[in-house]
């Protein structure tokens, strides 16, 4: 770690007005609904682009093991691309031209509309397969991390990285699917006149989430994921690096990451309401805006969107400061550090006079059409892209270079 | 040297953040304002004038989703002009001592629909003859405002109440603007008393009926939505709102915490902002079981609703008022009206 304590602030701090410029610029370029140019925030087919393109990233640095240790540009551009390509790929060639049209309608725009039926035209069915999209790529970003934070390699550990790749690729894609089928398919079976009943049940978690709205799940499943990309790079892998993954610990280790992240997922879950309801009073079912149980359980999900891109931005142009002092204050001022920039992000994206200015919004608070998990998503993918895939070029290259 | 300078911009950036942080913060729930008394009434009329805001769904649907979707700007879209309506109610209240006191809800958006909807109901007479007390604007949205001049033409100094929170383009439209790209246009100045309407204030019309407004973003980058509250006498209280971008229940929850008398919720009449793109979303099944727990008597509903959202609600045993064939007599008609008339739509009334 003696690399970080020399990190060169100064190329940090112009490194993030870089990355603010950039943020803006792309934001401004494929998703600002007025004054954008390719305007693709509508809002689902914008949030299913992000998500999965993150999706994607998680799969080449989580599941196959394709970072960039030697800070090589040519790297962070081939990488960047293969992500790209991976995208492209599956999501209009396997989800809107394959599975859509040869198995599973309601994930291509064009087989929802050639099936017919009220409201089926191309926003509506545009917006419907990019719910589907977004919770695919949601449960796949989930049981990836849950497995990389929990299980390491295993069982493949001894097996070459293409065979321990592919392995966990099989493993986590099963487990997504069967994730994605409990807690998201009956919200999208939903989406449609009439209801598909024999394709998926009535959304069974109304009574707990006062909304048949799978945005309960989106909501608790991101902070979860916050949680272990806060373990990872704030706490430097504590509290799960205290079991080692192997050595007979393996379930303890998925244990104690499952128990964790879940559980402390849901709590922050909780608390963030009981927050929401002091100040906007008690939501109810079918409640609109602020009053709406599904617009509270979205804001957690772009709450902990806001955190994941608080602990990288942290990382990245402030060398995660502090790493003088022992372990445990230096993980609680950055875990301090990381709530007030999560907190600056929220009020950035919901203030009345920047929001509307830098991300073209309508202001006000509670409109889930306007939400800012797309925006939040845009920006870890680009801090992702930086940390990972360029290997965090060349802020980490210039402070070795120091030592 | 190194560490001086990252506080220099650990400073910079808890700044920024207090800047950020200057509008939009959640207000406290229980800072709750007293009871508002908005006195009684005898009853209350409403004549659906045009509930068509927009005829074919579908195109109006690809205007806004080849021009950035929900949250784009109205005033950046070319709108297909001849699929151009527009929303309108006459207000009837008859007071305790009988005395009918009419108020116009809304102007349109298609100037010449607008024209035949004031003449074919002789409201354009009753603007002229200052008939009708005031003009209350429920939201900004082009189907609600842009026809101000079907209103002007026959009163440009008639009382009007309009959300605070309108954008700069709304206000060059009502002063006597045009927006070429959005094809509005408004040849008569508004000259009369534009009050404009604070969130959450409530301002009396008359006894039993009040305007509050609400303080929402709305689709198409409108901000913000008055709701008419009427207390019935021995009824109970009825909304009647333009698309209710609030949300029916957070309507009725207000009156609860809010108005003397609120527990008894009686109906509602006008769009409900539902399902209105023909789609459907386990939200809307929400809205129908949180409907049920307010036990309303007699719901109307129509425009932004959704066809499909008013026929499942009163499949679910939610009291909708049905509507009449009167909108077949009108020149143009939506194309997504359907027999089992659970609209009201064009040319029917209800009373409360």
């Amino acid at each position: 770690m003696r690399h970080a304590e020399r990190f060169n602030y100064p190329l940090g701090v112009a490194a993030f007005g870089c990355f603010i410029l950039l943020n803006l610029a792309l934001w401004r370029f494929f998703f600002a609904p007025t004054h954008g140019v390719m305007k693709l925030f509508t809002p689902m087919y914008g949030l299913s682009i992000v998500a999965f393109l993150l999706s994607c990233i998680i799969c080449l640095t989580d599941v196959f093991e394709l970072e960039n240790p030697t800070f090589k540009v040519r790297r962070g551009l081939l990488l960047s691309l293969a992500s790209l390509a991976l995208f492209f790929a599956v999501y209009y060639g396997f989800f809107w031209n394959f599975l859509g049209r040869f198995g599973v309608t309601y994930l291509s725009p064009e087989a929802i509309i050639r099936a017919g039926g009220t409201g089926a035209e191309i926003w509506n069915a545009r917006e419907n397969a990019s719910t589907a999209i977004t919770y695919l790529a949601t449960a796949m970003i989930f049981v990836a991390l849950v497995w990389n934070s929990g299980l390491r390699s295993w069982p493949w550990g001894a097996a070459a990285r293409p065979v321990r790749g592919w392995s966990r690729f099989f493993a986590v894609s099963f487990i997504s699917l069967i994730v994605y089928a409990v807690l998201f398919h009956p919200h999208v079976t939903a989406l449609f006149v009439p209801k598909q009943s024999f394709a998926g049940v009535d959304p069974w978690w109304e009574g707990m989430a006062m909304t048949s709205s799978a945005f309960y799940h989106l909501g608790w499943m991101m902070m979860a994921v916050a949680v272990l990309v806060l373990f990872a790079h704030s706490f430097e892998g504590r509290p799960l690096s205290l079991v080692p993954a192997g050595n007979g610990k393996t379930g303890l280790r998925l244990a104690l990451t499952l128990v964790l992240s879940v559980g402390l997922g849901f709590l922050i879950f909780w608390l963030l309401e009981a927050v929401m309801t002091y100040f906007w009073d008690e939501p109810f079912l079918g409640g609109n805006y602020t009053d709406d149980p599904r617009f509270r359980h979205l804001d957690v999900a772009e709450i902990a969107t806001f955190a994941i891109a608080a602990v990288y931005l942290w990382k990245l142009y402030f060398g995660n400061w502090p790493r003088r002092f022992p372990a445990l204050v230096n993980y609680a001022v950055r875990f301090v550090i990381v709530g007030l920039l999560t907190g600056g992000f929220w009020f950035f994206y919901y203030s009345d006079s920047l929001g509307p200015r830098f991300v073209d919004r309508v202001p006000g608070i509670g409109n889930v059409d306007d939400t800012a998990l797309c925006w939040g998503l845009m920006t870890v993918i680009l801090l992702i892209v930086h940390d990972r895939l360029f290997g965090g070029w060349p802020l980490r290259k210039r402070s070795l270079a120091h030592e | 040297m190194e560490r001086r300078q990252f506080l220099k911009v650990l400073g910079a950036t808890g700044a920024a953040a207090t800047v950020a942080a200057t509008a939009g913060f959640p207000k406290k729930a229980f800072a709750k304002p007293a009871k508002q008394d908005i006195g009684e009434c005898k009853s209350v009329k409403v004549t659906v004038l045009s509930e068509t805001s927009w005829f074919n769904n579908d195109q109006f649907k690809k205007d806004i989703v080849d021009n950035g979707g929900a949250s784009t700007n109205q005033y950046a879209v070319p709108w297909d002009r001849n699929n151009s309506g527009g929303y309108s109610a006459l207000i009837e209240v008859e007071g305790l001592d009988g005395k009918v006191h009419k108020y116009l809800l809304d102007t349109g958006w298609n100037n010449a629909w607008m024209d035949y909807v004031f003449n074919r109901h002789g409201v354009d007479k009753m603007l002229a003859s200052n008939e009708i007390e005031a003009f209350i604007l429920s939201h900004w949205h082009l189907d609600h405002f842009w026809g101000i001049e079907s209103t002007l033409k026959h009163n440009d100094k008639i009382k009007m109440y309009g959300p605070s929170t309108m954008f700069p383009e709304d206000e060059v439209l009502l002063n006597g603007g045009k927006h070429e790209v959005a094809g509005c246009k408004n040849d008569v100045p508004y000259k009369g008393e534009l009050t404009k309407t604070e969130p959450d204030q409530y301002y009396p019309l008359t006894a039993g009926a009040a305007i509050r407004m609400f303080d929402v973003p709305i689709l198409l980058r409108v901000r913000g939505e008055n709701v008419l509250y009427f207390n019935v006498k021995d009824k109970g209280i009825v909304t009647v709102t333009g698309c209710c971008h609030p949300g029916l229940l957070t309507l009725y929850s207000t009156a609860r915490k809010e108005i003397e008398g609120g527990k008894n919720i009686y109906g509602c009449y006008g769009g409900l902002h539902i399902s209105l793109f023909e789609n459907w979303d386990p939200k809307f099944d929400d809205i129908i079981k949180g409907a049920k727990a307010f036990n309303p008597t007699k719901m109307g509903c129509n425009h932004c609703t959704g066809w499909i959202w008013a026929e499942n609600a009163a499949k679910e045993g939610l009291p909708i008022v049905k509507g009449t064939d009167t909108y077949k007599s009108y020149p143009k008609q939506s194309s997504v009206a359907k027999a089992s008339n659970v609209f009201l739509t064009n040319g029917d009334t209800v009373v409360f």
